[in-house]
């Protein structure tokens, strides 16, 4: 999650046009303004494809949440299917990492989470992410699909007083933090 | 959404062609997850029953878990499976009962029944 305040109900922009963000990715830091946002309506970002029973799929990488150049996405998830998922940005950062267990998404996030709050990670750029698909039940699927939605971002470079200001704390900023276990 | 909490994935088994009649002759109808690699205890509720008797004659089924006598353990008592008739019980039907073993199935006097369930995986 970036270290803002996920507001209540439906899904909402981390940021609007005008607004200074400082992404995060890995150890890069980039201070940008976003200079355009649109929505991504909810789509099929991947079907990972027939798996056999009690099964775990290779770590697979979601082209189709690679961002732009200068953009970043935000977005929440879900699984179609009965499936376990294991979340990784980029593909060697696992997200959603306790001390000792990486906590999978599974369906069931949609009746107890159901604005996907939970759900909800950044994509600098081309550093898309990846997934593992566990099929943990004792039966074959024929299909493995995930879906998302969110908000894509257009950002500019800052001019470097503005850099300072933000980095003296004289100007606001809201943090995306755009890769996995930070 | 405090009710949607416990709140599981609901899944269909398998059309399952029961084998000869008997409590030792018990086939699985849905076979609960236990994968090594899954995350948590995986356990499922019985939701909805379809059942139609082999060659349209009247027996009762036996749903529970485990194969033969005294191992197969009833999760609901016998139900009927009326004649030449298709069999289904829906949700409102069903005792809440949670099973965390792989549900079994026999028919008591008739071979070859037909039987699918859905349940719903609580985990």
């Amino acid at each position: 999650m970036s270290m803002h305040k996920s507001g209540l109900g439906l899904m909402e922009p981390v940021a609007l046009i005008g607004h200074n963000v400082a992404i995060h990715y890995g150890k890069e830091l980039h201070l940008r303004r976003v200079t355009y946002m649109e929505a991504i309506p909810p789509f099929q970002a991947i079907n990972v494809g027939a798996m056999v029973l009690q099964s775990v799929s290779i770590r697979t990488l979601i082209p189709n949440l690679g961002m732009l150049d200068n953009e970043f996405g935000q977005f929440r998830w879900w699984p179609l299917d009965p499936i376990q998922v294991r979340l990784f940005i980029p593909n060697s950062q696992a997200k959603h990492v306790l001390r000792n267990i990486m906590v999978p998404m599974d369906p069931t996030v949609i009746d107890r989470d159901p604005c996907l709050h939970l759900t909800e990670f950044y994509v600098w750029q081309d550093n898309q992410p990846s997934v593992e698909v566990i099929n943990y039940s004792d039966y074959a699927l024929t299909q493995t699909r995930i879906m998302a939605m969110g908000f894509r971002f257009h950002v500019d470079k800052l001019p470097p007083d503005l850099e300072k200001k933000i980095s003296e704390g004289q100007e606001p900023v809201t943090q995306v933090w755009c890769s996995g276990n930070q | 959404m405090v009710t949607a909490l416990r709140k599981g994935i609901r899944r269909a088994g398998p059309v399952t062609t029961l084998g000869a009649a008997g409590i030792a002759n018990a086939a699985a109808i849905y076979q609960v997850s236990n994968f090594a690699q899954q995350v948590g205890t995986k356990t499922v509720r019985l939701k909805k029953i379809m059942a139609r008797p082999a060659g349209g004659v009247a027996d009762t089924i036996n749903i529970g878990t485990g194969v033969g006598m005294g191992v197969f353990a009833a999760l609901i008592p016998a139900i009927n499976l009326v004649g030449g008739m298709d069999a289904e019980w829906q949700e409102f039907d069903l005792p809440e009962v949670e099973s965390n073993a792989d549900i079994t199935c026999y028919g008591t006097a008739v071979a070859a029944h037909f039987v699918q369930l859905e349940v719903e995986e609580v985990g």
